[in-house]
Protein backbone atom coordinates (compact mmCIF):
# COMPACT_ATOMS: atom_id res chain seq x y z
CA UNK A 1 0.00 0.00 0.00
CA UNK A 2 1.10 3.53 -0.48
CA UNK A 3 2.52 5.49 2.38
CA UNK A 4 -0.42 7.89 2.32
CA UNK A 5 -2.84 5.14 3.32
CA UNK A 6 -0.41 3.80 5.92
CA UNK A 7 0.43 7.04 7.67
CA UNK A 8 -1.55 10.16 8.35
CA UNK A 9 -0.19 13.55 9.22
CA UNK A 10 3.28 13.43 7.78
CA UNK A 11 4.98 16.69 8.85
CA UNK A 12 5.11 19.05 5.90
CA UNK A 13 7.05 22.20 4.98
CA UNK A 14 4.08 24.23 6.18
CA UNK A 15 5.45 23.69 9.69
CA UNK A 16 8.28 26.05 10.60
CA UNK A 17 10.44 23.15 11.83
CA UNK A 18 10.09 21.51 8.42
CA UNK A 19 10.24 24.56 6.18
CA UNK A 20 13.23 23.28 4.19
CA UNK A 21 12.35 19.59 4.22
CA UNK A 22 9.62 18.07 2.13
CA UNK A 23 9.07 14.68 3.74
CA UNK A 24 5.60 14.17 2.19
CA UNK A 25 7.19 14.76 -1.21
CA UNK A 26 9.99 12.31 -0.51
CA UNK A 27 7.69 9.44 0.50
CA UNK A 28 4.86 10.17 -1.91
CA UNK A 29 3.84 7.09 -3.90
CA UNK A 30 6.20 4.80 -2.03
CA UNK A 31 4.70 1.34 -1.84
CA UNK A 32 5.54 0.15 1.66
CA UNK A 33 4.38 -2.45 4.14
CA UNK A 34 5.04 -2.19 7.88
CA UNK A 35 8.10 -4.13 8.97
CA UNK A 36 9.63 -5.00 12.29
CA UNK A 37 12.87 -3.35 13.30
CA UNK A 38 15.39 -6.11 13.84
CA UNK A 39 18.51 -4.73 15.44
CA UNK A 40 21.73 -6.58 14.96
CA UNK A 41 23.66 -6.20 18.19
CA UNK A 42 27.21 -6.73 19.36
CA UNK A 43 28.06 -6.41 23.03
CA UNK A 44 24.58 -5.32 24.04
CA UNK A 45 22.98 -8.51 25.38
CA UNK A 46 24.11 -8.09 28.97
CA UNK A 47 22.43 -4.74 29.13
CA UNK A 48 18.99 -5.51 27.70
CA UNK A 49 16.27 -4.44 30.10
CA UNK A 50 12.70 -4.95 28.85
CA UNK A 51 11.33 -3.44 32.05
CA UNK A 52 12.31 0.07 30.93
CA UNK A 53 9.28 2.02 29.85
CA UNK A 54 8.96 3.81 26.54
CA UNK A 55 7.96 7.39 27.34
CA UNK A 56 8.05 9.44 24.17
CA UNK A 57 7.44 13.17 24.31
CA UNK A 58 4.01 14.40 23.29
CA UNK A 59 4.18 16.90 20.47
CA UNK A 60 1.24 19.10 19.55
CA UNK A 61 1.95 19.22 15.85
CA UNK A 62 2.86 16.33 13.56
CA UNK A 63 6.45 15.21 14.13
CA UNK A 64 8.69 12.19 13.77
CA UNK A 65 7.55 11.30 17.29
CA UNK A 66 3.85 11.26 16.38
CA UNK A 67 4.63 9.18 13.28
CA UNK A 68 6.60 6.80 15.44
CA UNK A 69 3.78 6.56 17.99
CA UNK A 70 1.18 5.81 15.31
CA UNK A 71 2.91 2.65 14.16
CA UNK A 72 3.34 -0.59 16.06
CA UNK A 73 6.92 -1.15 17.16
CA UNK A 74 9.00 -2.98 19.71
CA UNK A 75 11.36 -1.10 22.00
CA UNK A 76 14.96 -2.06 22.25
CA UNK A 77 15.88 -0.98 25.77
CA UNK A 78 19.38 -0.93 27.19
CA UNK A 79 20.36 -0.07 30.73
CA UNK A 80 23.95 0.52 31.73
CA UNK A 81 24.14 0.12 35.49
CA UNK A 82 25.55 2.59 37.95
CA UNK A 83 29.29 3.04 37.84
CA UNK A 84 29.87 0.53 35.03
CA UNK A 85 32.67 1.38 32.62
CA UNK A 86 32.26 -0.53 29.39
CA UNK A 87 35.52 -0.92 27.50
CA UNK A 88 34.31 -2.04 24.10
CA UNK A 89 31.88 -0.08 21.99
CA UNK A 90 28.43 -1.57 21.62
CA UNK A 91 27.37 -1.88 18.01
CA UNK A 92 23.75 -1.62 16.94
CA UNK A 93 22.91 -2.10 13.30
CA UNK A 94 19.55 -1.49 11.70
CA UNK A 95 19.13 -2.69 8.18
CA UNK A 96 16.36 -1.40 5.96
CA UNK A 97 14.62 -4.03 3.84
CA UNK A 98 13.13 -3.46 0.40
CA UNK A 99 9.60 -2.12 0.51
CA UNK A 100 9.35 -1.83 4.28
CA UNK A 101 8.35 0.92 6.62
CA UNK A 102 10.35 0.19 9.72
CA UNK A 103 9.41 1.93 12.93
CA UNK A 104 12.07 1.54 15.57
CA UNK A 105 12.30 2.55 19.21
CA UNK A 106 15.53 2.61 21.10
CA UNK A 107 15.81 3.42 24.77
CA UNK A 108 19.17 3.95 26.40
CA UNK A 109 19.62 4.58 30.10
CA UNK A 110 23.13 5.33 31.29
CA UNK A 111 23.03 5.33 35.07
CA UNK A 112 25.07 7.49 37.40
CA UNK A 113 28.80 7.22 36.80
CA UNK A 114 28.51 4.69 33.95
CA UNK A 115 30.54 5.15 30.78
CA UNK A 116 29.59 3.60 27.47
CA UNK A 117 30.16 3.99 23.75
CA UNK A 118 27.45 3.05 21.28
CA UNK A 119 27.97 2.89 17.55
CA UNK A 120 24.77 2.86 15.54
CA UNK A 121 24.97 1.70 11.92
CA UNK A 122 22.27 2.33 9.40
CA UNK A 123 22.24 0.56 6.08
CA UNK A 124 19.81 -1.27 3.86
CA UNK A 125 18.71 -2.29 0.42
CA UNK A 126 16.60 -0.47 -2.16
CA UNK A 127 13.54 1.56 -1.25
CA UNK A 128 12.46 1.66 2.37
CA UNK A 129 11.64 4.13 5.07
CA UNK A 130 13.12 3.83 8.51
CA UNK A 131 11.50 6.06 11.09
CA UNK A 132 13.35 5.71 14.35
CA UNK A 133 12.98 7.31 17.73
CA UNK A 134 15.58 7.17 20.46
CA UNK A 135 15.23 8.16 24.08
CA UNK A 136 18.42 8.59 26.02
CA UNK A 137 19.04 9.49 29.60
CA UNK A 138 22.57 10.18 30.79
CA UNK A 139 22.79 10.07 34.58
CA UNK A 140 24.86 12.18 36.94
CA UNK A 141 28.57 11.96 36.18
CA UNK A 142 27.89 9.41 33.45
CA UNK A 143 29.08 9.52 29.87
CA UNK A 144 27.55 8.30 26.65
CA UNK A 145 29.44 8.48 23.41
CA UNK A 146 26.91 7.93 20.66
CA UNK A 147 28.21 7.58 17.12
CA UNK A 148 26.00 7.10 14.11
CA UNK A 149 27.05 5.90 10.70
CA UNK A 150 24.23 6.52 8.27
CA UNK A 151 24.95 4.59 5.10
CA UNK A 152 21.48 3.87 3.85
CA UNK A 153 20.65 2.89 0.31
CA UNK A 154 20.51 5.88 -2.07
CA UNK A 155 16.80 5.15 -2.69
CA UNK A 156 15.90 5.03 0.99
CA UNK A 157 14.31 7.44 3.42
CA UNK A 158 15.66 7.58 6.95
CA UNK A 159 14.19 9.82 9.60
CA UNK A 160 15.56 9.69 13.12
CA UNK A 161 14.52 11.60 16.22
CA UNK A 162 16.61 11.56 19.37
CA UNK A 163 15.69 12.96 22.77
CA UNK A 164 18.46 13.17 25.34
CA UNK A 165 18.51 14.32 28.92
CA UNK A 166 21.79 14.86 30.73
CA UNK A 167 22.06 15.13 34.52
CA UNK A 168 24.63 16.93 36.63
CA UNK A 169 28.24 16.42 35.43
CA UNK A 170 27.02 13.99 32.79
CA UNK A 171 28.26 14.11 29.23
CA UNK A 172 26.58 13.24 25.96
CA UNK A 173 28.75 13.16 22.85
CA UNK A 174 27.24 12.41 19.47
CA UNK A 175 28.83 12.35 16.04
CA UNK A 176 26.86 11.46 12.93
CA UNK A 177 28.35 10.58 9.57
CA UNK A 178 25.74 10.70 6.85
CA UNK A 179 26.49 9.49 3.35
CA UNK A 180 23.37 7.50 2.57
CA UNK A 181 19.66 7.83 1.84
CA UNK A 182 17.76 9.77 -0.79
CA UNK A 183 16.09 11.72 2.00
CA UNK A 184 17.28 11.83 5.58
CA UNK A 185 16.55 13.88 8.62
CA UNK A 186 18.33 13.56 11.94
CA UNK A 187 16.67 15.47 14.76
CA UNK A 188 18.27 15.80 18.14
CA UNK A 189 16.73 17.44 21.17
CA UNK A 190 19.14 17.57 24.08
CA UNK A 191 18.24 18.87 27.53
CA UNK A 192 20.93 19.74 30.03
CA UNK A 193 19.23 19.29 33.39
CA UNK A 194 21.99 19.59 35.99
CA UNK A 195 25.03 21.78 36.55
CA UNK A 196 28.00 21.06 34.30
CA UNK A 197 26.04 18.66 32.12
CA UNK A 198 27.55 18.78 28.65
CA UNK A 199 26.39 18.02 25.15
CA UNK A 200 28.70 17.81 22.17
CA UNK A 201 26.83 17.27 18.93
CA UNK A 202 28.73 17.12 15.70
CA UNK A 203 28.52 15.57 12.33
CA UNK A 204 29.62 15.32 8.78
CA UNK A 205 27.21 14.98 5.90
CA UNK A 206 28.52 14.02 2.47
CA UNK A 207 25.97 14.33 -0.30
CA UNK A 208 25.92 13.66 -4.02
CA UNK A 209 23.49 13.17 -6.89
CA UNK A 210 20.02 14.27 -5.73
CA UNK A 211 20.41 13.34 -2.08
CA UNK A 212 18.78 15.41 0.60
CA UNK A 213 19.81 15.52 4.23
CA UNK A 214 18.58 17.58 7.16
CA UNK A 215 20.26 17.96 10.53
CA UNK A 216 18.06 19.61 13.11
CA UNK A 217 19.32 20.26 16.62
CA UNK A 218 17.80 21.84 19.69
CA UNK A 219 19.85 22.13 22.84
CA UNK A 220 18.06 23.33 25.95
CA UNK A 221 20.11 24.67 28.79
CA UNK A 222 17.95 24.13 31.87
CA UNK A 223 20.66 24.40 34.55
CA UNK A 224 23.56 26.78 35.22
CA UNK A 225 27.19 26.21 34.18
CA UNK A 226 26.54 23.88 31.27
CA UNK A 227 28.68 23.91 28.13
CA UNK A 228 27.23 22.75 24.82
CA UNK A 229 28.86 22.44 21.46
CA UNK A 230 27.51 21.95 17.95
CA UNK A 231 29.88 21.48 15.04
CA UNK A 232 28.47 20.33 11.71
CA UNK A 233 29.88 20.19 8.23
CA UNK A 234 28.27 19.38 4.93
CA UNK A 235 29.90 18.68 1.61
CA UNK A 236 27.55 18.89 -1.33
CA UNK A 237 28.14 17.61 -4.84
CA UNK A 238 25.91 17.55 -7.91
CA UNK A 239 22.30 18.54 -7.21
CA UNK A 240 22.27 17.55 -3.57
CA UNK A 241 20.58 19.61 -0.88
CA UNK A 242 21.45 20.01 2.74
CA UNK A 243 19.75 21.59 5.71
CA UNK A 244 21.10 22.58 9.08
CA UNK A 245 18.82 23.97 11.74
CA UNK A 246 20.46 24.48 15.08
CA UNK A 247 19.04 26.17 18.12
CA UNK A 248 20.40 26.90 21.55
CA UNK A 249 17.68 27.64 24.06
CA UNK A 250 18.93 29.05 27.35
CA UNK A 251 16.37 29.01 30.15
CA UNK A 252 16.33 31.78 32.72
CA UNK A 253 17.88 29.58 35.40
CA UNK A 254 20.82 28.61 33.15
CA UNK A 255 23.32 31.30 34.09
CA UNK A 256 26.94 30.82 32.97
CA UNK A 257 25.85 28.81 29.97
CA UNK A 258 28.58 28.37 27.38
CA UNK A 259 26.90 27.53 24.10
CA UNK A 260 28.66 27.23 20.79
CA UNK A 261 27.35 26.38 17.37
CA UNK A 262 29.15 26.19 14.04
CA UNK A 263 27.93 25.03 10.65
CA UNK A 264 30.35 25.00 7.71
CA UNK A 265 29.19 23.92 4.30
CA UNK A 266 31.05 23.47 1.06
CA UNK A 267 29.22 23.51 -2.26
CA UNK A 268 31.11 21.61 -4.95
CA UNK A 269 28.56 22.19 -7.66
CA UNK A 270 26.62 25.27 -8.76
CA UNK A 271 23.43 23.21 -8.52
CA UNK A 272 23.95 22.09 -4.93
CA UNK A 273 22.02 23.93 -2.26
CA UNK A 274 22.36 24.42 1.48
CA UNK A 275 19.80 25.95 3.82
CA UNK A 276 20.97 26.98 7.25
CA UNK A 277 18.94 28.28 10.15
CA UNK A 278 20.92 29.04 13.30
CA UNK A 279 18.94 30.26 16.29
CA UNK A 280 19.65 31.48 19.77
CA UNK A 281 16.91 31.92 22.34
CA UNK A 282 18.29 33.27 25.59
CA UNK A 283 16.44 34.10 28.79
CA UNK A 284 19.40 34.26 31.20
CA UNK A 285 21.56 37.37 31.42
CA UNK A 286 24.99 35.96 32.20
CA UNK A 287 25.74 33.56 29.38
CA UNK A 288 28.21 33.08 26.56
CA UNK A 289 26.65 31.91 23.33
CA UNK A 290 28.04 32.10 19.86
CA UNK A 291 27.15 30.73 16.52
CA UNK A 292 28.58 30.92 13.07
CA UNK A 293 27.85 29.52 9.70
CA UNK A 294 29.59 29.53 6.34
CA UNK A 295 28.40 28.23 3.00
CA UNK A 296 30.34 28.63 -0.19
CA UNK A 297 32.30 27.12 -3.03
CA UNK A 298 36.01 26.34 -2.91
CA UNK A 299 37.96 29.58 -2.90
CA UNK A 300 39.89 30.20 -6.12
CA UNK A 301 42.80 31.97 -4.42
CA UNK A 302 44.14 29.02 -2.38
CA UNK A 303 43.49 26.82 -5.40
CA UNK A 304 45.75 29.01 -7.54
CA UNK A 305 48.34 29.20 -4.77
CA UNK A 306 48.54 25.41 -4.57
CA UNK A 307 48.66 25.02 -8.35
CA UNK A 308 51.43 27.58 -8.61
CA UNK A 309 53.40 25.22 -6.34
CA UNK A 310 52.93 22.34 -8.74
CA UNK A 311 49.75 20.61 -7.56
CA UNK A 312 47.36 19.63 -10.32
CA UNK A 313 43.92 21.20 -10.14
CA UNK A 314 42.44 17.85 -9.07
CA UNK A 315 45.00 17.33 -6.30
CA UNK A 316 44.68 20.93 -5.13
CA UNK A 317 40.89 20.58 -4.91
CA UNK A 318 41.20 17.30 -3.07
CA UNK A 319 43.65 18.79 -0.58
CA UNK A 320 41.37 21.76 0.08
CA UNK A 321 38.34 19.50 0.49
CA UNK A 322 40.21 17.31 2.95
CA UNK A 323 41.34 20.43 4.77
CA UNK A 324 37.75 21.64 4.95
CA UNK A 325 36.65 18.33 6.43
CA UNK A 326 39.73 17.85 8.57
CA UNK A 327 38.85 19.18 11.96
CA UNK A 328 35.29 17.91 12.37
CA UNK A 329 36.26 14.30 13.02
CA UNK A 330 38.48 15.55 15.86
CA UNK A 331 35.24 15.86 17.81
CA UNK A 332 35.14 12.06 18.04
CA UNK A 333 36.97 11.26 21.26
CA UNK A 334 37.04 7.48 20.75
CA UNK A 335 40.20 6.84 18.70
CA UNK A 336 39.04 3.61 17.04
CA UNK A 337 35.71 5.06 16.00
CA UNK A 338 37.40 8.21 14.73
CA UNK A 339 39.74 6.19 12.56
CA UNK A 340 36.85 4.11 11.25
CA UNK A 341 34.80 7.19 10.40
CA UNK A 342 37.77 8.94 8.79
CA UNK A 343 38.38 5.85 6.63
CA UNK A 344 34.75 5.91 5.50
CA UNK A 345 35.08 9.62 4.77
CA UNK A 346 38.18 9.05 2.63
CA UNK A 347 36.48 6.21 0.80
CA UNK A 348 33.59 8.50 -0.08
CA UNK A 349 35.96 11.21 -1.31
CA UNK A 350 37.66 8.61 -3.52
CA UNK B 1 65.84 31.68 -20.19
CA UNK B 2 62.72 33.85 -19.89
CA UNK B 3 61.56 35.99 -22.79
CA UNK B 4 58.55 38.26 -22.63
CA UNK B 5 57.66 39.68 -26.02
CA UNK B 6 55.24 42.50 -26.68
CA UNK B 7 52.95 41.41 -23.86
CA UNK B 8 49.48 42.98 -23.80
CA UNK B 9 47.18 42.07 -20.91
CA UNK B 10 43.66 43.10 -19.99
CA UNK B 11 41.50 42.49 -16.99
CA UNK B 12 37.75 43.00 -17.38
CA UNK B 13 38.41 44.88 -20.59
CA UNK B 14 40.86 47.27 -18.96
CA UNK B 15 44.35 47.36 -20.45
CA UNK B 16 47.05 46.78 -17.83
CA UNK B 17 50.12 45.78 -19.83
CA UNK B 18 50.80 47.45 -23.18
CA UNK B 19 53.62 45.80 -25.08
CA UNK B 20 56.01 44.74 -22.36
CA UNK B 21 59.36 43.32 -23.49
CA UNK B 22 61.89 41.67 -21.20
CA UNK B 23 64.61 39.07 -21.61
CA UNK B 24 66.23 37.40 -18.63
CA UNK B 25 69.29 35.22 -19.14
CA UNK B 26 70.42 32.40 -16.82
CA UNK B 27 71.95 33.63 -13.58
CA UNK B 28 70.72 37.19 -13.93
CA UNK B 29 68.79 39.15 -11.36
CA UNK B 30 66.40 41.70 -12.83
CA UNK B 31 64.46 44.21 -10.82
CA UNK B 32 61.25 45.80 -11.99
CA UNK B 33 60.33 49.01 -10.22
CA UNK B 34 57.40 51.23 -10.79
CA UNK B 35 54.62 53.28 -9.31
CA UNK B 36 51.41 51.78 -7.96
CA UNK B 37 49.09 50.69 -10.73
CA UNK B 38 51.87 50.31 -13.28
CA UNK B 39 51.03 46.63 -13.77
CA UNK B 40 53.73 45.05 -11.59
CA UNK B 41 51.49 42.53 -9.86
CA UNK B 42 49.63 41.82 -13.08
CA UNK B 43 52.93 40.81 -14.64
CA UNK B 44 53.69 38.41 -11.81
CA UNK B 45 50.23 36.81 -11.92
CA UNK B 46 50.29 36.48 -15.70
CA UNK B 47 53.67 34.76 -15.48
CA UNK B 48 52.36 32.33 -12.85
CA UNK B 49 49.16 31.66 -14.79
CA UNK B 50 46.32 33.19 -12.85
CA UNK B 51 42.96 32.92 -14.63
CA UNK B 52 41.53 36.41 -14.35
CA UNK B 53 43.89 37.99 -16.86
CA UNK B 54 43.46 37.99 -20.60
CA UNK B 55 46.56 38.08 -22.75
CA UNK B 56 45.51 39.83 -25.94
CA UNK B 57 48.88 39.96 -27.66
CA UNK B 58 52.45 38.83 -27.27
CA UNK B 59 54.16 35.77 -25.88
CA UNK B 60 56.11 34.45 -22.94
CA UNK B 61 58.79 31.82 -23.50
CA UNK B 62 60.54 29.81 -20.81
CA UNK B 63 63.54 27.97 -22.28
CA UNK B 64 61.85 28.35 -25.65
CA UNK B 65 58.53 26.86 -24.51
CA UNK B 66 55.28 28.78 -24.73
CA UNK B 67 54.33 29.54 -21.14
CA UNK B 68 50.91 30.95 -21.97
CA UNK B 69 49.70 27.52 -23.06
CA UNK B 70 50.65 25.96 -19.74
CA UNK B 71 48.52 25.45 -16.63
CA UNK B 72 49.92 27.01 -13.44
CA UNK B 73 51.16 23.59 -12.23
CA UNK B 74 52.90 22.96 -15.56
CA UNK B 75 54.69 26.28 -15.21
CA UNK B 76 55.83 25.22 -11.74
CA UNK B 77 57.14 21.97 -13.19
CA UNK B 78 58.90 23.93 -15.93
CA UNK B 79 60.81 25.83 -13.24
CA UNK B 80 58.74 28.94 -12.60
CA UNK B 81 58.10 30.14 -9.07
CA UNK B 82 56.13 33.11 -7.82
CA UNK B 83 56.72 34.40 -4.31
CA UNK B 84 53.33 35.98 -3.62
CA UNK B 85 52.91 39.54 -2.44
CA UNK B 86 50.08 38.29 -0.25
CA UNK B 87 50.80 34.64 0.60
CA UNK B 88 47.55 32.72 0.95
CA UNK B 89 46.37 31.16 4.21
CA UNK B 90 45.23 27.57 3.83
CA UNK B 91 43.61 26.35 7.03
CA UNK B 92 43.78 22.61 7.55
CA UNK B 93 46.75 22.03 5.25
CA UNK B 94 49.84 21.47 7.30
CA UNK B 95 53.15 23.00 6.13
CA UNK B 96 55.20 19.80 5.88
CA UNK B 97 52.46 17.98 4.02
CA UNK B 98 52.08 20.95 1.68
CA UNK B 99 55.80 21.21 0.91
CA UNK B 100 56.13 17.49 0.32
CA UNK B 101 53.02 17.35 -1.87
CA UNK B 102 54.30 20.30 -3.93
CA UNK B 103 57.76 18.76 -4.40
CA UNK B 104 56.32 15.41 -5.41
CA UNK B 105 53.75 16.97 -7.73
CA UNK B 106 56.56 18.69 -9.61
CA UNK B 107 58.66 15.53 -9.65
CA UNK B 108 55.72 13.51 -10.92
CA UNK B 109 55.13 15.95 -13.79
CA UNK B 110 58.79 15.68 -14.70
CA UNK B 111 58.58 11.90 -14.66
CA UNK B 112 60.82 11.64 -11.61
CA UNK B 113 60.39 9.38 -8.58
CA UNK B 114 58.88 10.76 -5.37
CA UNK B 115 61.32 12.07 -2.84
CA UNK B 116 62.30 9.68 -0.07
CA UNK B 117 60.61 10.72 3.21
CA UNK B 118 63.90 10.88 5.06
CA UNK B 119 65.67 12.85 2.32
CA UNK B 120 62.78 15.27 2.34
CA UNK B 121 63.06 15.87 6.08
CA UNK B 122 66.82 16.33 5.85
CA UNK B 123 66.44 18.87 3.08
CA UNK B 124 63.68 20.66 4.94
CA UNK B 125 65.76 20.85 8.14
CA UNK B 126 68.71 22.29 6.22
CA UNK B 127 66.56 24.91 4.47
CA UNK B 128 64.80 25.80 7.71
CA UNK B 129 68.14 26.39 9.36
CA UNK B 130 69.36 28.63 6.54
CA UNK B 131 66.21 30.73 6.66
CA UNK B 132 65.65 30.70 10.41
CA UNK B 133 62.29 28.94 10.09
CA UNK B 134 61.26 27.32 13.37
CA UNK B 135 59.88 23.78 13.73
CA UNK B 136 56.86 25.31 15.37
CA UNK B 137 56.09 27.27 12.18
CA UNK B 138 56.48 24.12 10.10
CA UNK B 139 53.89 22.32 12.24
CA UNK B 140 51.22 24.93 11.57
CA UNK B 141 48.79 25.16 8.68
CA UNK B 142 50.11 27.00 5.62
CA UNK B 143 50.44 30.71 6.46
CA UNK B 144 47.74 30.47 9.13
CA UNK B 145 48.58 32.69 12.07
CA UNK B 146 51.90 33.67 10.45
CA UNK B 147 53.12 37.23 10.88
CA UNK B 148 53.85 39.26 7.75
CA UNK B 149 57.54 38.45 8.05
CA UNK B 150 56.87 34.74 8.59
CA UNK B 151 54.68 34.61 5.50
CA UNK B 152 57.41 36.13 3.33
CA UNK B 153 60.03 33.87 4.86
CA UNK B 154 57.73 30.95 4.11
CA UNK B 155 57.63 31.99 0.45
CA UNK B 156 61.42 31.92 0.34
CA UNK B 157 61.42 28.54 2.11
CA UNK B 158 59.12 27.13 -0.58
CA UNK B 159 61.42 28.61 -3.22
CA UNK B 160 64.41 26.97 -1.57
CA UNK B 161 62.65 23.61 -1.48
CA UNK B 162 61.33 23.72 -5.04
CA UNK B 163 64.57 25.09 -6.54
CA UNK B 164 63.05 26.93 -9.50
CA UNK B 165 64.91 28.16 -12.56
CA UNK B 166 63.18 31.50 -12.53
CA UNK B 167 61.82 32.99 -9.34
CA UNK B 168 59.53 36.00 -9.37
CA UNK B 169 59.47 37.95 -6.12
CA UNK B 170 56.37 40.11 -6.00
CA UNK B 171 56.81 42.92 -3.48
CA UNK B 172 58.57 40.52 -1.15
CA UNK B 173 59.74 43.50 0.91
CA UNK B 174 56.29 44.90 1.64
CA UNK B 175 55.33 44.69 5.28
CA UNK B 176 58.77 43.65 6.43
CA UNK B 177 60.85 45.40 9.05
CA UNK B 178 64.54 45.74 8.34
CA UNK B 179 65.57 42.59 10.24
CA UNK B 180 63.01 40.44 8.49
CA UNK B 181 64.02 42.01 5.19
CA UNK B 182 67.64 41.00 5.75
CA UNK B 183 66.69 37.41 6.56
CA UNK B 184 64.55 37.14 3.45
CA UNK B 185 67.21 38.79 1.26
CA UNK B 186 69.92 36.50 2.65
CA UNK B 187 67.73 33.53 1.81
CA UNK B 188 67.32 34.73 -1.73
CA UNK B 189 71.02 35.50 -2.12
CA UNK B 190 71.93 31.97 -1.02
CA UNK B 191 69.81 30.68 -3.89
CA UNK B 192 71.53 32.80 -6.50
CA UNK B 193 73.20 30.49 -8.99
CA UNK B 194 74.51 30.45 -12.54
CA UNK B 195 71.48 28.53 -13.76
CA UNK B 196 68.84 30.36 -11.73
CA UNK B 197 67.36 33.75 -12.51
CA UNK B 198 65.31 36.19 -10.47
CA UNK B 199 62.74 38.80 -11.27
CA UNK B 200 62.39 41.10 -8.30
CA UNK B 201 59.31 43.29 -8.39
CA UNK B 202 59.32 46.15 -5.95
CA UNK B 203 58.06 49.63 -5.35
CA UNK B 204 61.01 50.68 -3.20
CA UNK B 205 64.74 50.62 -3.74
CA UNK B 206 65.34 49.36 -0.18
CA UNK B 207 65.14 45.64 -1.04
CA UNK B 208 67.69 46.12 -3.83
CA UNK B 209 70.33 47.16 -1.29
CA UNK B 210 70.21 43.56 -0.10
CA UNK B 211 69.33 41.69 -3.27
CA UNK B 212 71.61 43.51 -5.68
CA UNK B 213 70.25 43.28 -9.22
CA UNK B 214 72.16 43.08 -12.49
CA UNK B 215 69.50 45.10 -14.27
CA UNK B 216 66.81 47.52 -13.19
CA UNK B 217 63.73 48.31 -15.28
CA UNK B 218 61.09 50.93 -14.78
CA UNK B 219 57.54 49.77 -15.44
CA UNK B 220 55.03 52.53 -16.05
CA UNK B 221 51.64 52.46 -17.75
CA UNK B 222 52.02 48.82 -18.65
CA UNK B 223 55.43 48.78 -20.33
CA UNK B 224 59.07 49.12 -19.57
CA UNK B 225 60.06 52.75 -20.08
CA UNK B 226 63.66 52.70 -18.91
CA UNK B 227 66.33 50.09 -18.21
CA UNK B 228 69.71 50.36 -16.61
CA UNK B 229 72.10 48.91 -14.04
CA UNK B 230 71.67 48.82 -10.30
CA UNK B 231 72.40 52.55 -10.02
CA UNK B 232 69.04 53.25 -11.67
CA UNK B 233 67.32 52.12 -8.49
CA UNK B 234 69.11 54.84 -6.54
CA UNK B 235 68.20 57.47 -9.10
CA UNK B 236 64.58 56.45 -8.81
CA UNK B 237 64.71 56.63 -5.05
CA UNK B 238 65.95 60.21 -5.34
CA UNK B 239 63.73 61.45 -8.18
CA UNK B 240 60.55 59.37 -7.80
CA UNK B 241 58.39 58.02 -10.59
CA UNK B 242 56.70 61.24 -11.69
CA UNK B 243 58.70 61.73 -14.88
CA UNK B 244 57.91 58.21 -16.09
CA UNK B 245 54.23 58.51 -15.47
CA UNK B 246 54.19 61.66 -17.63
CA UNK B 247 56.53 60.16 -20.21
CA UNK B 248 54.48 57.03 -20.63
CA UNK B 249 51.28 59.02 -20.88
Amino acid sequence: MTVQTLIKDIPSPKLEKWKFSNLPGAVKNLELTPGVAAWDMTGAFDYLDPSLRWEPPKTAEPSLWTLNADQPADTLALRFPKGRKIDHPIHLTLEGRPGELTTSRLKIVVEEGADVTIVEHHKGLETYWKNGATEISVGANARLRHYRIMEDDPFAVNTQAVNVTVRRDGAYECFTLTTGAKFSRAETHARLLGENATASLSGLTLLEAKQFSDTTVLIEHEAPHCPSNQFFKTLLKDQSRGVFQGKIHVHQVAQKTDGYQLSNNLLLSPLAEMNVKPELEIYADDVKCSHGTTTGALDETPLFYLRSRGLTEKDARQLLIEAFLGDVSAKITDDDVREDIEARMRLWLG
Amino acid sequence: MLQIKNLHVEIDGKKILNGLNLTINPGEVHAIMGPNGAGKSTLSYVLAGRDDYEVTEGEILLNGKNVLEMEPEQRAAAGMFLAFQYPVEIPGVQMTNFLKTAMNSIRKQRGEAEIDALDFLKLLKARQKELGVSDEMIKRAVNVGFSGGEKKRNEVLQMAMLEPQIAILDETDSGLDIDALKVVADGVNKLRAADRSFLVITHYQRLLDYIVPDFVHVLAKGRIVKSGGKELAHELEASGYAEFIDEAA
